[in-house]
């Protein structure tokens, strides 16, 4: 059983390649990470796994059907994705706009029910905006779009997630626990994430398993564990880094 | 009650409540019992002349005219996601004044509104043909070339004002700044333009979920389930037929498709299932207002309604548009 599977996997930016014959198996409650220094492709991969950009070559499989196959509308039953920008020029308010992730299980006609409102009302709560469920998303900080596009995902609430750089604008204190709450959540109710990161403490804090982008459609996938070694991490980002092995999980500085 | 619901309802008071004003004023103002009175069957031949072969036939086409521009105006402003759209931004309005001066100036007064609305095809052929040409079919690019299509026709306009006699260069100017005389008792038989209307704001209501996260971004819309082909192409061939025929019986009339789905987005929801119903009452009951004042202010003369609408949409717009950033800064 799988929900997110790829097969000889090639996708290309222009001239530039970001994988070249990938091949991953994404099961139900694990966590993946996508590392990679800028311009290599993060965001293009996580793109082309959810049908959003056009691949070269192999397959891309969603719960065994390839995600060629299927509707916008059937994917997004199934597949959500936390985009790293969001475009504003109509602003709704808070509470409408976290209301749009239930559009995929909404009929034509239909209005969003009561059992809608809940799910948008808990994921609000999840990310601590209750207080702001009036407030337009244009008369929001950095921060707090980010926690709305969050509780948008939570509300779509899919099985498998993408997420492009969860973290950023968010504060320290919601950066951990927005994401132990996602992947807590992924994990015990089979659940899978895959999202793309530039810290290193939290991929190795969260990530069960990772895909390298090494450049050039070199890809190296494996245990999160046994992949982030100062010899892998040194080729990733160009410059060399220490890792400190603690009680919990490894943690990683930029000599 | 929920607010927007509020508006709505109040909404519908104020279309009736112009429709009365438009038919009680004029050159024989009527009381409210009269003009109640004979649209029972019951009035004076003179009232009824008055109501059913001038002002009604008038306050009818103003109405739909200025519902069908606020419902094609907001329909545009998400299709191109820029909130300075309206409906006459990808050229329609240029093709049908070309067709309709054209007409003036040959001198068949009768094939107006025909040779308008042909014009206004034409450049939706145009527009279309033109940014659809490769497949890629982004907003920008239907922005720029409505646009520089746009350019075209006001060329053509000018060049034809330039070269024309004096005798139809009033009835030119006056079609340009949108001109609601022209409407007759036939309209009022004709099926045409509530059918349109009530057509097109079924369908975007069919539609208004999808533009609420069409809003959003086309990536956003994508992810959440939107086929983005079938909903630009209806989009674009929904508010293109509207302004065709909202151009097509009263000339290019500014400002209605512009203002009014902003003023409705500050004053209910940016929810499309309210805003396109507002947005229908709203812009009627605008466009009448104005065109009674357009054709009383300054009586037996008669001012182009686009002149009015300008006048009263630019300071009701500046007002709300203060009056939503005032709230936001004290939210």
């Amino acid at each position: 059983m799988s929900l997110l599977q790829t097969s000889q996997l090639d996708v290309h930016i222009a001239s530039t390649q970001v994988c070249n014959n990938l091949n991953i198996n994404c099961k139900p409650g694990e966590i993946w990470g996508i590392l990679g220094r800028n311009g290599k492709g993060k965001t293009t991969l996580l793109h082309s796994f959810a049908g959003l950009y056009p691949i070269h070559g192999g397959k891309i499989f969603l719960q065994q059907k390839e995600i060629q196959d299927l509707s916008r509308r059937q994917i997004a039953q199934q597949l959500g994705v936390l985009l790293q920008h969001h475009e504003d020029s109509f602003p709704a308010n808070v509470i409408e706009t976290v209301l749009t992730g239930r559009h995929p299980h909404i009929n034509h006609w239909q209005w969003e029910s009561k059992h809608d409102f809940k799910l948008a009302h808990d994921a609000l709560e999840t990310v601590q905006l209750s207080h702001l469920k009036h407030r337009l998303i244009n008369q929001l900080s950095g921060g707090e779009r980010q926690r709305v596009a969050i509780a948008t995902l939570i509300t779509q609430n899919p099985r498998l997630m993408l997420m492009d750089e969860p973290n950023s604008h968010l504060d320290l204190k919601y950066q951990i626990q927005l994401l132990q709450t996602l992947c807590q959540e992924a994990r015990t109710q089979q659940k899978t994430i895959i999202m793309t990161l530039h810290d290193l403490n939290l991929a190795a804090r969260f990530c069960d398993k990772l895909i390298l982008l090494m450049g050039e459609g070199e890809t190296i996938t494996g245990n999160t564990n046994t992949l982030l070694n100062e010899e892998n991490l040194h080729r990733l980002y160009d410059y060399p880094v220490s890792r400190f092995d603690t009680d919990n999980y490894p943690m990683f500085v930029a000599k | 009650m929920q607010k927007p619901l509020t508006v709505l309802i109040l909404l519908i008071f104020i279309s009736i409540i112009s429709f009365v004003i438009a038919l009680s004023v004029g050159s024989l103002p009527l009381s409210f019992m009269d003009v109640l009175q004979t649209l029972q069957g019951k009035g004076s031949p003179i009232t009824h002349s008055i109501i059913y072969d001038l002002r009604l036939p008038r306050a009818y086409v103003a109405f739909i005219t200025g519902g069908l521009l606020a419902l094609a105006g907001m329909l545009m402003q998400v299709l191109l996601r820029n909130p300075l759209a309206d409906p006459y931004i990808l050229g329609i309005s240029g093709g049908a004044s070309v067709g309709a001066m054209l007409a003036i100036s040959m001198g068949f007064s009768g094939l107006i509104s025909g040779s308008a609305f042909i014009g206004s095809l034409i450049s939706i052929i145009l527009v279309f043909g033109l940014s659809h040409g490769q497949g890629n079919w982004n907003p920008s690019r239907l922005l720029l070339t409505g646009v520089v299509i746009a350019a075209g026709w006001g060329a053509i306009i000018n060049f034809i004002l330039t070269m024309s006699p004096e005798r139809p260069l009033k009835g030119m100017l006056f079609w340009l700044m949108g001109d609601l005389s022209h409407a007759q008792i036939e309209h009022l038989n004709s099926p045409i333009l509530p059918l349109v209307l009530i057509t097109g704001l079924l369908l975007s209501l069919a539609m208004a979920r999808s533009l609420n996260i069409l809003a959003q971004g086309e990536m956003q819309a994508r992810i959440l389930g939107i086929a983005l082909s079938p909903i630009r192409l209806s989009l674009f061939l929904l508010a293109s037929a509207l302004t065709a025929v909202a151009v097509t019986h009263a000339g290019s009339i500014g400002f209605i498709g512009l203002i009014v789905p902003h003023m409705m987005r500050l004053l209910m929801s940016s929810d499309h299932r309210w805003l396109a119903p507002a947005s229908v009452l709203a812009g009627g009951s605008l466009l009448l207002l104005s065109d009674t004042i357009a054709r009383t202010l300054i009586a037996p003369q008669q001012l182009p309604v686009g002149v009015i609408t300008a006048f009263m949409g630019v300071p009701v717009f500046l007002y709300l548009l203060n009056r939503g950033y005032r709230q936001q800064a004290i939210l």
